[in-house]
């Protein structure tokens, strides 16, 4: 029981404890009154809703729509293998380019100057535009990988696939083509298994804080730039302020999940009478639709890459100049000035990343697989959690034990943020790691320990490394932990390049995107370095 | 010897395995026989040492005179066969059978840390005995499924175990390899003098002369 004790004490515990401080915080009597009587409240409220449900719907109906007309083409494979890549862009990377694209002197406008005669920027709301249209287009294009991601990976499981061919087979024999099998039938059975990730899509929409401050509306921001505004002032009121809009978020989230399940059971009615309706209706064309769809967001990722690496090099470049008049050094020599920014994101993520693996192996040595199931909540919960919420009860923690501000400090809370990654990644081939093998090697008269490290440790190595590369890019990409736990002390490659963004220094905030997309690749390449080298000779292949 | 002495296991409050007593001498075997679901694994488990919850489990087992009842399992020195051969897949055949043989030897009465050429010495003496010669540095993917099994049961062995459990161990072969297995397999323990416990559903698996225990209600 005492290595249990470990991951409960390191990581279930904190979030366990921060939750209600932050609460007892945030529900403060003058704290409310004050934010009630704030003038920017409605708007950043109305925004904020606004801005996570329609990039929300947009981000799920595009991907089921993508999925519903690639799967089972030519083009199906190809997809499956792109959206690895798209995930690991990191969010703010992703929305400093394409701010370089969308923004009034940006690339889409300079294409336009020429055949329009322009020669002045256009006034277009693209960037920090008061309704949040840029936020909005951010969120969709970096939420559509994720949710097809985990589209894809249910749509693998042996017994889902074996059902899918049965269903679409049969739905075929009635006279339906694929994609109305898989709109009346396919996906009312499958959306159900999705509830968490599409979840954590509109959590992640509704507080998220880093994209806000890139391209989101300024004046006034969103309701969770309202509570980090808030939370990082001085000022005891307007800091206890902040930590009520952060409730006040949770408030919203908990309100706008109430309101989706009761639709989606609702709807789900209606939908079932309208899928039985026995309309068989004709190929409109879509499967080319969807596949021009998917290589423009393919070359809008491509765009945004390419965007981000031309800004950090660039030096003059007027408009309405389709390339830079001149090239300059001077956005990298800025960053290497500052290299332990570099290090210490990169000591970060490589230390949080091996206390989350160790705090998972743990775990999964000294319990029965049973268990997964019933910590699984819990180890989740930090995804659907407002972090502003769970991150003003986490400082509070932080004061007494003087962690407040310091490396250490930092270290858990990016602990914190990467274990349910690394946990979630590991857990299906640690589990299904076959027991006899274990068995065998004891019956060898060997010991546990010999058995881990000479058998289980490299037959699980490449699991391992996927899953520390993935708990690496998440340590890399933590903006508010970093900020709020580091007091602003600590600058990592995200800190900056959200910072420079949002102060509108695109250049040096590019370079710094591009450091912030470079780490995470070098740890997926790793990771898949270690696969090919450790290709799994099965017995039975 | 291996004893059995009053062996009882229950799951659920369902008793699968009722009072069995067994003696098996060195070189013979006990074959224990029944459908599927009626316990045979689970008495395996048992002597091995891995039955868990929600098995309960009573009874005496002792080995060459030493009481095995509250031994964890890497210290009984029970080998384990199952229908699976389970070699170590990124081993090769060598390191495969290393992993199983002690890293000190007896010699003139004291026992000493054996060299690495002393140890592929003696796994390759091991391989040519079963026929497979200069199989060492291949990977077990490369081999037959008949071969595989063949180093399973040499690994087996190689860790001197004064017992060795079979479970089902021939009913992934098919049906021209599962007699020549059979013979190999019965033929070395007995010239080994390893007591055995065989379970399995065919009744061609049983060698001549065991022992046959059937859980069948």
């Amino acid at each position: 029981m005492g290595a249990l004790a470990a991951p409960a004490l390191l990581f279930a515990l904190p979030l366990a404890a921060a939750l209600p401080v932050a609460l007892w915080i945030g529900v403060d009597g003058r704290a409310w009154r004050a934010l009630v009587a704030d003038p920017l409240l409605p708007r950043a409220l109305w925004l904020s809703v606004t801005i996570a449900v329609v990039s929300s719907v947009l981000a799920t109906a595009l991907a089921l729509w993508l999925v519903t007309h690639l799967h089972g083409t030519r083009s199906w494979q190809r997809m499956t293998r792109a959206v690895g890549p798209m995930l690991a862009l990191p969010h703010a990377a992703f929305a400093i380019g394409l701010a370089l694209l969308v923004m009034p002197a940006g690339l889409i406008a300079r294409l336009l100057a020429v055949p329009l005669g322009w020669t002045v920027p256009p006034d277009w709301p693209t960037v920090n535009d008061p309704n949040g249209v840029g936020l909005m287009l951010v969120l969709v294009a970096k939420e559509l990988p994720f949710v097809l991601w985990n589209l894809v990976a249910v749509l693998a499981r042996p017994e889902v696939a074996q059902q899918l061919r049965g269903w679409l087979a049969g739905g075929r024999t009635l006279g339906y083509r694929d994609s109305a099998i898989w709109w009346r039938v396919l996906w009312p059975l499958l959306l159900p298994r999705l509830a968490w990730p599409l979840l954590a899509v509109l959590a992640y929409s509704l507080t998220v804080v880093d994209l806000a401050l890139i391209i989101g509306p300024a004046s006034p921001p969103t309701l969770a730039v309202l509570a980090w505004q808030g939370l990082q002032d001085g000022d005891p009121l307007r800091n206890a302020e902040g930590a009520a809009a952060a409730v006040l978020l949770a408030f919203v989230l908990a309100g706008l999940v109430a309101l989706v399940t009761m639709l989606a059971i609702a709807g789900g009615r209606a939908w079932r009478r309208v899928g039985s309706n026995g309309v068989r209706t004709r190929s409109l064309g879509e499967r080319s639709m969807a596949r021009l769809a998917w290589w423009l967001m393919l070359a809008l990722y491509g765009t945004v890459a390419a965007l981000i690496a031309l800004s950090s090099l660039t030096g003059v470049w007027t408009f309405p100049w389709l390339a830079p008049q001149s090239w300059s050094m001077g956005a990298w020599a800025q960053v290497l000035d500052g290299a332990d920014t570099l290090v210490l994101s990169a000591g970060l993520g490589v230390s949080a990343t091996a206390a989350a693996l160790a705090l998972a192996l743990l775990w999964f040595e000294a319990t029965p697989p049973g268990w997964d199931r019933r910590v699984m909540p819990l180890v989740l919960a930090p995804l659907v959690i407002p972090p502003l919420l769970m991150l003003t009860g986490l400082y509070r923690l932080a004061l007494p034990l003087r962690l407040d501000g310091t490396l250490a400090g930092l270290a858990w809370v990016h602990t914190l943020a990467a274990l349910p990654y690394v946990f979630v990644a590991l857990a299906p081939s640690w589990r299904s790691f076959d027991v006899r093998y274990e068995h065998t090697a004891l019956a060898l008269g060997r010991s546990r320990a010999a058995f881990w490290w000479h058998v289980k440790a490299p037959l699980l190595a490449s699991p391992m490394a996927a899953a520390l590369a993935v708990g690496f890019a998440v340590s890399v990409a933590q903006y508010l932990p970093t900020q709020f736990i580091g007091a602003g002390r600590h600058a990592t490659v995200t800190t900056e390049a959200v910072t420079l963004a949002s102060g509108g220094q695109r250049h040096t905030a590019a370079a710094f995107a591009v450091l912030q997309a470079l780490l995470p690749a070098i740890g997926f390449g790793i990771a898949a370095w270690v696969a090919q080298r450790r290709q799994p000779a099965h017995p039975d292949a | 010897m291996l004893e059995l002495a009053d062996v009882t296991i229950r799951v659920h409050g369902r008793t699968l395995v009722d009072r069995l007593s067994a003696r098996v001498a060195p070189g013979d075997v006990l074959a224990v026989t029944g459908a599927s679901g009626t316990g045979k694994s689970s008495l395996l488990a048992w002597i091995a040492g891995t039955l868990e919850a929600p098995f309960e489990a009573s009874g005496g087992l002792v080995l060459d005179g030493r009481d095995l009842t509250s031994l964890p399992i890497q210290q009984r020195h029970i080998g384990l066969l199952f229908q699976d051969d389970l070699l170590f897949p990124h081993m090769s055949v060598h390191d495969n059978l290393l992993f199983a043989l002690p890293a000190r030897v007896a010699s003139d009465g004291r026992s000493t840390t054996a060299t690495r050429a002393q140890r592929l010495a003696a796994a390759d003496e091991a391989l040519t005995g079963a026929g497979l010669g200069g199989f060492g540095p291949r990977l077990p993917a490369s081999l037959s499924g008949g071969q595989r099994s063949r180093v399973s049961l040499l690994r087996a062995l190689l860790a001197q175990p004064q017992a060795l459990l079979l479970d089902e161990p021939f009913s992934k072969l098919d049906a021209a390899l599962r007699a020549q297995m059979r013979a190999f397999t019965f033929s070395t323990l007995r010239g080994r003098r390893v007591p055995a416990v065989l379970v399995t559903h065919d009744q061609a698996d049983i060698p001549h002369g065991a022992q046959v225990v059937s859980l069948d209600a």
